[in-house]
């Protein structure tokens, strides 16, 4: 399925092959590549079943199921990539358009819910409460919930903006917690109505089902972000990030390009938030609390800002880490625990158990550690290699800001990491010089 | 004690050191030391305790009949809820720059009359606020008792209780934000640990365990020097720890963008989380309970029980006096540590241009990490007076997010990088959270019950000053630099 999506994608590009940024479109080479990533991507759940098998029995479902988080996640990374990394609007309560996503989803496919039966009894609406349909509605209610935030914060900038979209990111989840006669509060909404295609029933368990349409869907949005980004609209987001106001002397509509920036973001959150809450047949308040906004972000900035395929790999890599990882040391950790013999002791005919301070404190540490480690990844990413691990090259100047008045410094020497970079065609060092050297450029947050 | 003549004492005091601070405040504007200070401090102080021994006694034995009594009594509710914060407000919102140029007297004159309309501002919120509720609780002839009018007056103290607390951390974001002009989302959970340094110490001194009463015949000494210690033990750790923070986490990025530290903060806050997740694992925890009628659970009210008073709704846990004084030494303490030392002159200076401050020789860094030591002392003393306010179930590894998040609200909508601000900010918020928890307008169908939005009201708020006002109610005006 996915070939079908990528090979338009690459010649999509061709006939606009005079514009020089659309120029790498027109390799073979790299059509060629997308079409064998996509094919070894698709058959790769078969292919490695028996591999994986060799492991254990659950090993196959849990690698999947983990990969399955780790596809919505680079769904969500991408999204919160075009509001962060490209328009440069800091949002920390992007887990609020996940929820929406997967409430939307929840509304129009939950047997419990009063909208499903009411769509569902009368013949010309029943299509809404198809998987398919309420997918793009879902995509749809995030976008519009996207501009309806973000209108109210077009005026703001920086931390304050910060602030504000964190307290949406609160508000939405206490909010869908507290109207429990809709939303069924902290139990939240069940028995989604899951999706039959050619025959194919999904189920909560058909992971490899789920797997198929979720890279579909990341397919189907890399191709999206690519087109985008090379187009008016990104390079607006691009200019509006480094400097508003000389946007805006440019002729940029700043209301425009900032709503857009907020809907089309907002967008991603609501197919990965559908999705998430219909492979799982449910939708709970707890699933999108702020460590989820904040996971995102770390993938981001981990992966690289402003990078596509650097905020891609953070996704895989801190989603990984999360579900698999993780819980796979920790889990070593525990075993090796639970192996350590108590020493016990017969006192006054009765037998004691001694207490072992190691057992206890390795317990402790197997059971939670989870956060210790992401604040440690947050923390030294910060300190050690504050652009991320695939660093936008703008980015990566910005952030190694070199004296001023030596411009070459400034001069990224690797020009593979400037794949995605309309400027690194007409490239002027002066040019960049003026944008990143200058010690009293405005110290706004530039993402 | 609920004599005549101490109340007539009480209101004595209280009116006249009410009056001199308004006159002060009249007649001068700003240059208050902080002598004065204390002075406007202590009326609204005096007030609450005057309100606490009255009682208010034959308003609720006459309920609704006695017409003249309720109007009378929500006459002096209203004068001694409105006018003492106002009051406490005043005393904080009064610059006290002592060197200020004699030629700029008329910026003077302005600076005074936009504060006055500041106080007249917080005065009419205030009156907003009350006005419904008590008209409500006039009309309503079989009043429940969640309308009656004492009850509304110990919501509002008891919000005013943890409003301060919330002031207390709200200073430690608000000090540093004012100098490096950054969110330390790290700060809630500096809080945290305050907490959990204080519950361990005192269990230590007291031989307690979590959530259990002291043993019998612990005398009050020992409790008091066990909080008193624990307090202590908890400023120097939370001051020490803060400072640390930065050094590691945040001294590097001092040149990064903006979003780099503020990542780096919110990694901290994770790491502090699990650190507390370690100690305590992931089940609440509470101080001890140390006074005999200090417990929320029976809604019990010591003073009550003192006077031998159990009609009134008025409940004030004892522990509220330890709030109200450990609160009142602290920002008396910050106040002259701002205002009267070198130390905190070097903080303003650094505040309001950093590169002027270093040519004038003072050390950024120096001052950079003092202000997160005070922050987190704050913190820390904050942590132990809330867990021995608050006692049941309080010390939580995730304490920090949703306190710290009210904190930052408080700091933001005061103003943030406001001292005085934060102070105003926190009480706010403490108000607007105990009033919007608790379920006045007979609002507690499953579908509007109130509780359960008082979180969504703070952040309603905060979101709210952010679109309309983003300087807070004390903030100045920043001319957006190109």
């Amino acid at each position: 399925m996915a070939q079908v999506k990528i090979n338009p994608a690459a010649q999509a590009g061709a006939p606009k092959g005079s514009r020089p940024f659309n120029r790498a479109n027109l390799d073979r080479n790299k059509i060629i590549l997308w079409l064998v990533l996509a094919i070894v991507l698709l058959i790769l759940p078969f292919a490695s079943k028996p591999f994986f098998e060799l492991f254990g029995p659950t090993v196959f479902s849990s690698t999947v199921s983990a990969v399955n988080s780790t596809l919505l996640f680079v769904l969500l990374a991408l999204g919160l990539n075009i509001v962060v990394g490209y328009a440069g609007l800091l949002d920390l309560g992007y887990a609020a358009f996940f929820a929406i996503g997967a409430y939307t989803m929840g509304f129009l496919t939950a047997r419990g819910s009063k909208l499903f039966d009411l769509l569902h009894t009368n013949p010309l609406t029943e299509v809404l409460t198809n998987f398919w349909v309420a997918l793009i509605l879902s995509f749809l209610m995030a976008a519009l919930f996207g501009v309806l935030l973000g209108a109210p914060t077009l005026g703001l900038r920086g931390d304050y903006l910060a602030i504000v979209t964190l307290g949406f990111g609160e508000i939405v989840p206490i909010t869908i917690n507290n109207l429990t006669q809709v939303t069924g509060g902290d139990t939240g909404l069940s028995g989604l109505t899951q999706p039959d295609l050619f025959g194919y029933q999904f189920s909560a368990s058909s992971l490899e089902g789920w797997y198929l349409v979720t890279l579909l869907v990341v397919f189907f949005s890399i191709f999206m972000i690519r087109r985008l980004v090379n187009s008016r609209i990104g390079r607006a987001w691009m200019a509006m990030r480094e400097d508003e106001i000389a946007a805006a002397a440019m002729g940029i509509n700043l209301v425009k390009t900032k709503l857009l920036a907020f809907g089309l973001g907002a967008s991603f959150a609501g197919f990965s938030g559908a999705i998430f809450a219909n492979s799982l047949g449910s939708a709970n308040p707890s699933q999108f609390k702020f460590d989820v906004s904040v996971l995102i972000l770390s993938m981001i900035i981990l992966g690289g800002m402003g990078n596509l395929w650097g905020v891609i790999a953070g996704a895989v890599v801190l989603s990984m880490s999360d579900r698999y990882i993780i819980p796979f040391l920790t889990e070593q950790v525990r075993h090796f625990a639970d192996s350590i013999q108590l020493q016990t002791s017969i006192v006054n005919g009765t037998r004691v158990t001694e207490p072992s301070a190691i057992k206890d404190i390795l317990t402790n540490v197997g059971t939670n550690s989870r956060l210790l480690i992401f604040g440690v990844i947050l923390v030294v990413m910060m300190l050690v290699r504050p652009e991320g691990l695939f660093p936008n090259s703008r980015r990566k100047m910005e952030l190694r800001a070199a004296p001023a008045d030596d411009p070459q410094a400034l001069i990224p020497t690797d020009p593979m990491t400037q794949a995605d970079e309309f400027r690194s065609i007409n490239y002027n060092p002066s040019d960049v010089t003026d944008q990143s050297g200058n010690p009293d450029g405005d110290k706004d947050i530039k993402a | 004690m609920n004599s005549l003549p101490v109340q007539l004492v009480l209101l004595i005091v209280w009116l006249g050191l009410g009056a001199y601070g308004t006159f002060m405040l009249l007649q001068k504007g700003y240059r208050v030391n902080s002598l004065k200070s204390l002075a406007y401090y202590v009326a609204p102080v005096v007030a609450i305790l005057y309100l606490i021994i009255n009682q208010i006694q034959p308003l609720n034995a006459s309920w609704p009949g006695n017409l003249p009594g309720v109007v009378i009594n929500i006459a002096l509710g209203i004068i001694l809820l409105i006018v003492s914060p106002a009051l406490l407000i005043a005393a904080f919102l009064v610059p006290t720059q002592k060197n200020l140029d004699v030629s700029a007297r008329a910026l003077q004159r302005d600076a005074f009359v936009r504060m006055r309309s500041r106080i007249l501002l917080i005065g009419a919120i205030f009156l907003a606020l009350m006005m419904p509720l008590l008209a409500l609780s006039l009309f309503r002839t079989a009043a429940p008792s969640e309308l009656r009018y004492d009850s509304v007056i110990s919501v509002m103290i008891n919000g005013l209780l943890s409003g301060s607390l919330f002031a207390l951390i709200a200073l430690g974001y608000t000090l540093v934000y004012g100098i490096i002009e950054l969110i330390n989302f790290a700060h809630g959970d500096v809080f945290m640990m305050g907490s959990l340094v204080g519950f361990t110490v005192i269990n230590i001194m007291l031989g307690t365990q979590s959530g259990r009463p002291v043993k019998a015949g612990t005398p009050l000494f020992m409790v008091i020097l066990a909080i008193v210690l624990a307090l202590i033990i908890s400023m120097v750790f939370c001051g020490f720890l803060n400072y640390l923070i930065n050094r590691i986490a945040y001294k590097r990025l001092r040149n990064a963008p903006r979003l780099a530290p503020l990542i780096s903060a919110i990694g901290v806050s994770f790491i502090l989380q699990n650190i507390g997740l370690y100690l305590i694992s992931s089940a609440p925890q509470g101080y001890p309970v140390m006074f005999p009628n200090a417990t929320r659970v029976a809604n019990t009210d010591v003073v009550s029980d003192i006077l031998d008073n159990h009609d009134s709704l008025i409940t004030i846990p004892v522990t509220g006096i330890l709030v109200i004084v450990g609160v009142s030494i602290l920002l008396l303490g910050l106040s002259y540590l701002i205002n009267q030392t070198k130390t905190g002159k070097a903080m303003r200076a650094v505040a309001q241009n950093r590169e002027a401050a270093a040519l004038m020789g003072i050390s950024i860094e120096r001052t950079i990490s003092f202000a997160f030591i005070i922050g987190g002392a704050l913190a820390g003393a904050a942590g132990v007076i809330y867990g021995v306010y608050q006692v049941q179930g309080t010390v939580r590894y995730d304490l920090g997010f949703q306190n710290g998040l009210f904190a930052f609200t408080a700091a933001v909508l005061g103003g943030i990088g406001n001292v005085n601000g934060a102070v105003l900010g926190g009480l706010f918020i403490g108000l607007i959270y105990s009033l919007s928890q608790s379920s006045f307008f007979g609002l507690s169908a499953s579908f509007l019950d109130l509780s359960i939005w008082a979180p969504v009201a703070v952040f309603g708020v905060l979101v709210l000053v952010m679109i309309f006002r983003p300087t807070g109610i004390l903030g100045e005006n920043v001319q957006e630099k190109v």
